[in-house]
């Protein structure tokens, strides 16, 4: 079922037989993937299929339950030490999680910071880089997502798209090589989507980034994903590219929740 | 026998190296609150259970235990251990640390006060635990409770009385001795009444403009 | 310490009778006020912020001391016991209107107009419909009030009326034990204040059960 495996360059993320419970309840389930650096991947499904969870897996902002997730190589959740496999410390988490950045359905900006500080905060308090320097790549950031003449203005002043953008510019400030995207258009208003969708389109034309989004707009995962995946009860069930899962879905599970999204 | 005004305002002066001792004991006592309080919400959100248990106890029994009793037990038990303190200081200790339980509860409500997602957002950016306090959490969690601090200082001040009981020379152990010295504790007593109720009134009101203030800065 | 054993009981009965006199003054009151600042007429509505302000404004232990040392000079003259429950219960009493009024006035207005509807009077609306309502939500800050009253009976003990904390100074003075004396009367007080808050929250969850108000929300 995997597709992109076609080149020979190594997993970005492997997911291999990854399980998730909330109570009893198995929302991610016995889960496989491989992510190819420079990938850019869509997740759909219905609502409760556990494509938010697979994204905060990965932040880990959840801790895995079962199987193993791998970030270039490097296990997630278990490190060594003293040739013995431990639960992951901070340290480990810390620097895994250097590699990969989110940007969330409700924007999660610091209300009580510009949005410059909004992106200088983690550049200079994580990476240790200057002040000065720090100033200068957010005001470049800024600019990139169409916003440089709103360095200091406060969230509660922007509007959602320009929210949004922010908030984008400040996971791009820690140079992440991953970049997951929670549905980060469904709490905006209709005519602030485009302006975000824009910034989205120009990110997945970058070969450093790698992208993971959860997105219901079908038409745009056709346009900027090179793979769709699937999923519902926590499974994939279809993973493929854009042309196949849209033209003609193998899975007839696919093939439903397709007919009943599009309706609208 | 009624209120004679003259010998009111003769005794007036003697109240004013005792309301330096009040104001004293209350600022001194609310900053000690304020920082213990904040160390107990903290601690209560510790990822090591014992920590947090412990926290929530101890506001607990501080909250359940009178004031009173807690100024007796550091007044006489605090001297066997050592340390060599004056009854000032041992009320401002007493006032803090009572004061602390109930800044500590306030500070948790400000701080579960703070999105979910502000939490996050700060992980996802790998802010580290020290760094998402002080610069992420707290600036949110203060700003919404500073009407509910205040009303605590307020609370605190009129506590103070109770240390005229370890033999400080505040307010109302002040109105006490001149009524021992000219047999009228009518005047002196309502004196120090007065002074309460003005500034308590002073102090309310000044609150209720924090709290407005506070309104408009979270929502504007 | 055994010998003390009948001094600390007697202590003990003292601050329940106090506790249980000033929750007693401090519901009457707390209606009384909290009720009267909702009132049509102004005078009643000032005379109850008098009573309020004046009580919240100032310290409990200078009401106290007021009140015991200062009101016989003018002729009124109570026993200790009388005026430990006096004032303490019209200090929590003022705290306590402020949770009635808070409750009575968070209870939709479409219930004052559908007691109106259905032909009530304004006495049968408040008894029969307003406050089994109110009443829910004046429980926990009471619950919370009534501890800071069990702490606050500890006031008593200087105005020389035999409570608790009365009868464990007297003991630290007799024994020189202060450490284990008062570590005693911590954990005592303690005690109370658990077992009332239980009552309490017994009390919230047997008034708790299925409230709603019939319509959307
Ligand atoms: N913190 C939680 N506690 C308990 N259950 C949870 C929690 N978070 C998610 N779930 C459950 O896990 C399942 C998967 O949720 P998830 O948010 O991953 O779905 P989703 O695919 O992102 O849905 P949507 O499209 O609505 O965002 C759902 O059934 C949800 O109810
Ligand atoms: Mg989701």
């Amino acid at each position: 079922m995997t597709v992109s495996a076609t080149d020979n360059k190594p997993a970005l993320i492997r997911i291999s037989r990854a399980g998730k419970f909330y109570g009893a309840h198995k929302v991610i389930d016995g889960m496989n993937l491989d992510i190819f650096p420079s990938e850019k991947v869509a997740l759909i499904g219905p609502s409760g299929s556990g494509k938010s969870t697979l994204l905060r897996l990965l932040m880990t902002l959840e801790k895995l339950d079962e199987g193993e997730i791998e970030i270039d190589g490097v296990s997630m959740w278990t490190e060594s030490m003293a040739g013995r496999k431990v639960p992951a410390g901070p340290a480990h988490l810390k620097a895994i999680r250097s590699h990969i950045g989110m940007v969330f359905q409700s924007f999660n900006l610091f209300p009580h910071m510009t949005a410059l500080k909004n992106i200088t905060l983690a550049p200079v308090t994580v990476l240790g880089m200057g002040k000065e320097e720090a100033r200068q790549r957010a005001v470049e950031l800024l600019g990139e997502v169409g916003l440089g003449h709103k360095q200091n203005a406060y969230p509660g002043q922007l509007s959602g798209g320009e929210k949004q953008r922010v908030a984008i510019a400040r996971a791009l400030a820690l140079r992440p090589r991953i970049l997951l995207f929670d549905e980060i258009t469904s709490a905006l208003d209709p005519e602030t989507v485009g302006e975000v969708l824009e910034v989205l389109r120009r990110l997945a034309q970058r070969q450093d980034i790698t992208m993971l989004l959860v997105t219901h707009q079908m038409h745009f995962a056709r346009e900027v994903a090179d793979r769709v995946v699937f999923m519902e009860h926590g499974k994939i069930i279809e993973d493929a590219a854009p042309g196949q899962i849209f033209g003609s879905p193998k899975q007839e599970r696919t093939r439903e929740f397709l007919k009943s999204v599009l309706q609208y | 026998m009624i209120f004679d005004w003259g010998f009111a305002f003769s005794i007036l002066p003697a109240f004013g190296q005792a309301l330096v001792v009040t104001m004293q004991a209350t600022l001194a006592g609310m900053a000690l609150a304020l920082v213990l309080g904040l160390v107990w919400a903290i601690a209560r959100r510790s990822r090591n259970r014992l920590v947090a248990f412990c926290a929530g106890f101890l506001v607990e029994f501080i909250r359940s235990t009178p004031l009173l009793v807690q100024l007796y037990f550091l007044f006489y038990v605090l001297p066997l251990w050592g340390p060599r303190i004056t009854p000032l200081e041992t009320g401002i200790l007493a006032l803090g640390l009572h004061y602390s339980a109930y800044t500590a509860e306030v500070y948790r409500a400000g701080i579960n006060g703070v999105a979910r997602g502000q939490w996050e957002a700060a992980l996802a950016l790998n802010l580290g635990r020290a760094v998402t306090w002080r610069t992420v959490i707290l600036p949110q969690a203060v700003v919404p409770i500073l009407p509910a601090l205040g009303n605590y200082l307020v609370a605190l001040f009129k506590e103070t009385p109770l240390l005229s009981a370890i033999t400080l020379l505040e307010l109302l152990h002040t109105a006490k001795l001149i009524g021992a010295d000219t047999f009228r504790y009518l005047e002196p007593l309502s004196l120090v009444g007065a002074l309460f109720l003005i500034l308590s009134l002073m102090a309310s009101t000044l609150t209720r403009k924090l709290e407005k203030a506070c309104d408009r800065f979270r929502h504007g | 310490m055994v010998d003390y054993l009948p001094a600390m009981l007697s202590g003990l009965k003292v601050t329940v009778l106090l506790t249980l006199g000033a929750m007693a003054v401090a519901f009457v009151a707390a209606f009384a006020a909290g009720m009267a600042r909702l009132s049509r007429r102004a005078p009643v509505r000032g005379l109850a912020l008098v009573y309020i302000e004046l009580f919240r404004g100032t310290s409990a232990l200078v009401q106290l001391f007021w009140v015991y040392f200062a009101l016989p000079l003018v002729g009124i003259r109570f026993d200790a016991v009388t005026a430990g429950i006096l004032v303490l219960g019209l200090n929590t009493g003022a705290y306590g209107a402020e949770v009635v009024r808070g409750a009575l006035s968070a209870i939709p207005r479409e219930q004052y107009q559908a007691a109106w509807a259905l032909n009530l009077s304004p006495a049968q609306a408040l008894w029969r419909v307003i406050l089994p309502q109110a009443v829910i939500a004046m429980v926990p800050p009471a619950g919370n009030l009534a501890i800071e009253l069990l702490k606050n009976t500890a006031l008593v003990s200087l105005i020389t009326l035999g409570d608790l904390t009365f009868q464990a100074q007297t003991l630290r003075a007799a024994t020189l034990e202060s450490g284990p004396v008062f570590a005693l009367l911590l954990g005592i007080y303690f005690l109370l204040a658990q077992t009332m808050r239980f009552g309490f929250r017994r009390l919230e969850n047997r008034l708790a059960h299925g409230q709603d108000y019939g319509g959307v929300r």
